[in-house]
């Protein structure tokens, strides 16, 4: 009975003419941006400007050197933290943060005796670095640029969706043939939700795959080894082909959270427009409060993982990511426990 | 005869207004039993929604119980819901579906104990089945790959009654099922229902306006007004003639020679007899045949003697004293 109602919510998910005009705009923007970054890079061809030098090298003298200037600079830092106690209003970026993954990105070079050898550093989701090679736009990088493109677009088409799939029963008052069958609402609560994810993580598989295909039969592919860093503290030395997937999941959670806050809002407020509008104000006002203290307690700046996943991260002032999972958490499961009293609890009007 | 709803002080109220509490739902008991035809009548805002929503779960008493089935709702809704199929309000069903695609769904979601032995195919066959059955019952079956959108009121009204009977509920809730129907399509619903009661043995609790429709179709009337049942009465009552008081019923007498006839009635009944044009109008305990009898073998010429009926429109009225209004 489960499979029928979750079948039956992808079916109303269906309207013939959005999924049409969704899919032929997909396509449209996937296709100019692909023939733009090729033509780009054809063009660069015919310049023939000589491959860049890979890396940076370190001797043991400049890593010692850098770990010494790093460490005194996190001290003046935090004394001056201490001093003018925190700012509401400053830099978005975390100074004390960005040295301490730095010290840590050295203490790497340190221990491994990584001396001579050309380090690449994967600086967050700047992907202009590390993923193009001669000032071309490697495979690596025409598809996580993509990525980034394809979640932009598929977060508006998933919110649509999620946004009406309480609200638009609601309205339209077929919520009471539902709740007459003998379902509970939690399990009509889950299908939908589960419809929702699937059918907006179908269509970022599908955008994945077909960029994969495109990027590998369009764009030269060449792998570097690069230091990578998770949340400032874990690092790793990878092949850069691998950042390809890190991309892949901050994009999709990012994706997929924005999304979700349309389904609560459509659902709590009973409110197509409302569930559409909510994720697109949240991420207007996480803009506009990107540079004061109040940021590193949004849910937008919560939700931005890419911060954590580099080695140079532009984290948030005052943030960790041990904060914004915490943020992250209490907004999500907030909205979710408060959209599960509403749709089991609350009367219909 | 089986008791397939039985709710019992229900009460809700909604919050305050200028200092006086707004009471939805106001200590409100009543049954239906199987095979009966119950109507639930009153002005808008009685609080009949407000009740028929609490009684499937679309909103909760703020006290009271509410038995399906002998199931309390609030312990086991599901369960108690398979017992249970109505229209609220409107029927709102898929509009951008076809009628075969909307049942196909909803019944989809509620599979039997017998059906789950079956596979997936059989299932499906079944259903479909049923479903075709169902639409032939309402007489969509000719439309049924049509969409919603393309559907006068009428049929969707039918559609919703399909919907609602096709998994044949013990408890059938319908919130004004006849209207935006023309008088054959009210006749046909009527019966339809009949049927479902008489046959399929459905308790019924229908919600109307309209009165003279609800007299030919209900067995029994509640009447609820300011949040509160006010009267309760069976249709075979109304029908017997006017119950003035307890004994005591109205009686209308067509006679020749009427002068003499009312003075002869009232020296034979010992009570006051009043004149309307032919016809002579009385209250009395007599039963007819033995007024008839008195009269006939003192030589009047009786053209006709009946009780006189009660309309549910009269009693209606009389409890809400205010005549309902048009929806």
């Amino acid at each position: 009975m489960f499979n029928n109602l979750f079948l039956g919510e992808l079916k109303k998910s269906f309207g013939k003419v959005f999924h049409l005009v969704f899919g032929l705009f997909f396509i449209l923007v996937f296709a100019l941006l692909t023939f733009s970054i090729h033509e780009m890079n054809e063009q660069l061809n015919l310049l023939d400007i000589p491959p860049e030098e890979d890396g940076e090298t370190f001797t043991e003298e400049q890593v010692d050197l850098f770990i010494l200037i790093t460490e005194t600079q996190i001290e003046v830092l935090e004394k001056q933290k201490k001093e003018t106690g925190f700012s509401w209003y400053q830099s978005n970026y975390d100074q004390i943060y960005l040295a301490k993954a730095s010290l840590k990105y050295y203490n790497y070079i340190k221990d491994n005796e990584m001396y001579g050898i050309p380090i690449d550093y994967y600086a967050g989701m700047d992907l202009s670095g590390i993923f193009m090679s001669g000032g071309k736009v490697t495979a690596d990088g025409y598809i996580v640029q993509m990525l980034a493109i394809i979640s932009s677009i598929l977060m508006i088409y998933g919110i649509v969706i999620a946004s009406g799939s309480f609200s638009k029963e609601y309205r339209e008052g077929t919520i009471k043939i539902l709740f007459l069958r003998p379902i509970t609402r939690t399990k009509l609560l889950i299908s939908k939700a589960l419809s929702v994810l699937t059918l907006s993580s179908i269509a970022y598989v599908i955008g994945f795959i077909l960029s994969v295909i495109l990027g590998y039969s369009l764009f030269p592919t060449e792998y570097k080894d690069i230091i990578f860093s998770f949340g400032g503290g874990a690092f790793n030395l990878i092949r850069s082909d691998f950042q390809i997937f890190i991309a892949f999941f901050v994009y999709y959670i990012e994706m997929m959270s924005m999304i979700f806050i349309g389904f609560f809002m459509g659902t709590l407020l009973r409110n197509r427009i409302w569930g559409i509008v909510i994720p697109m104000l949240l991420s207007g006002i996480g803009q506009f409060i990107i540079y004061t203290g109040l940021a590193r307690f949004f849910i937008t700046d919560a939700l931005n993982f890419s911060q954590y996943v580099g080695l140079h991260p532009v984290v948030t002032a005052g943030s960790n990511i041990f904060l914004s999972l915490g943020i992250y958490l209490f907004y999500m499961g907030g909205m979710a426990i408060l959209t599960y009293f509403s749709v089991t609890k609350r009367d219909l009007a | 005869m089986t008791e397939v709803l039985r709710v019992e002080n229900l009460y809700k109220t909604y919050g305050y207004k200028r200092g006086y509490l707004i009471k939805a739902v106001d200590n409100v008991s009543f049954s239906v039993n199987s095979g009966e035809v119950v109507g639930f009548l009153g002005p808008n805002g009685a609080g009949k929604s407000t009740t028929i929503k609490m009684i499937v779960g679309l909103a909760t008493p703020e006290s009271g119980n509410i038995y399906i089935m002998g199931q309390d709702i609030k312990k086991d809704r599901e369960s108690a819901m398979k017992h249970v199929g109505g229209v609220i309000e409107n029927p709102d069903l898929y509009k951008e579906w076809s009628a075969y695609d909307n049942l196909m769904y909803l019944k989809s979601l509620s599979v039997s104990k017998e059906d789950k032995n079956l596979s997936f195919k059989e299932r499906l066959e079944k259903r479909k089945a049923e479903v075709i059955d169902i639409l032939k019952v309402v007489g969509l079956d000719s439309r049924m790959k049509d969409k919603l959108g393309h559907y006068s009121l009428g049929m969707k009204q039918r559609l919703g009654i399909a919907q609602a009977i096709m998994d044949k509920p013990s408890l059938l809730i319908l919130d004004e099922p006849a209207n935006g129907l023309d008088p054959a399509g009210i006749k046909e619903i009527r019966d339809m229902l009949r049927r479902c009661a008489a046959d399929l043995n459905m308790g019924i609790l229908v919600s109307s306006h309209q009165l003279a429709e609800m007299e030919l179709m209900c067995d029994r009337f509640l009447i609820i007004d300011k949040g509160r049942i006010i009267s309760e009465r069976n249709t075979s009552d109304l029908h017997n003639g006017i119950q003035v008081d307890g004994q005591n019923r109205s009686i209308s007498v067509r006679v020749d020679r009427i002068k003499e006839a009312k003075v002869f009635l009232e020296e034979l009944l010992g009570i006051e007899v009043e004149v309307y044009g032919d016809t002579l109008k009385l209250v009395t305990e007599k039963d007819i045949p033995y007024i008839n009898k008195q009269l006939v073998l003192a030589d009047y010429n009786v053209f006709g003697i009946e009780a006189d009926r009660a309309s549910l429109e009269d009693e209606y009225l009389k409890a809400t004293s205010s005549p309902p209004k048009k929806t």
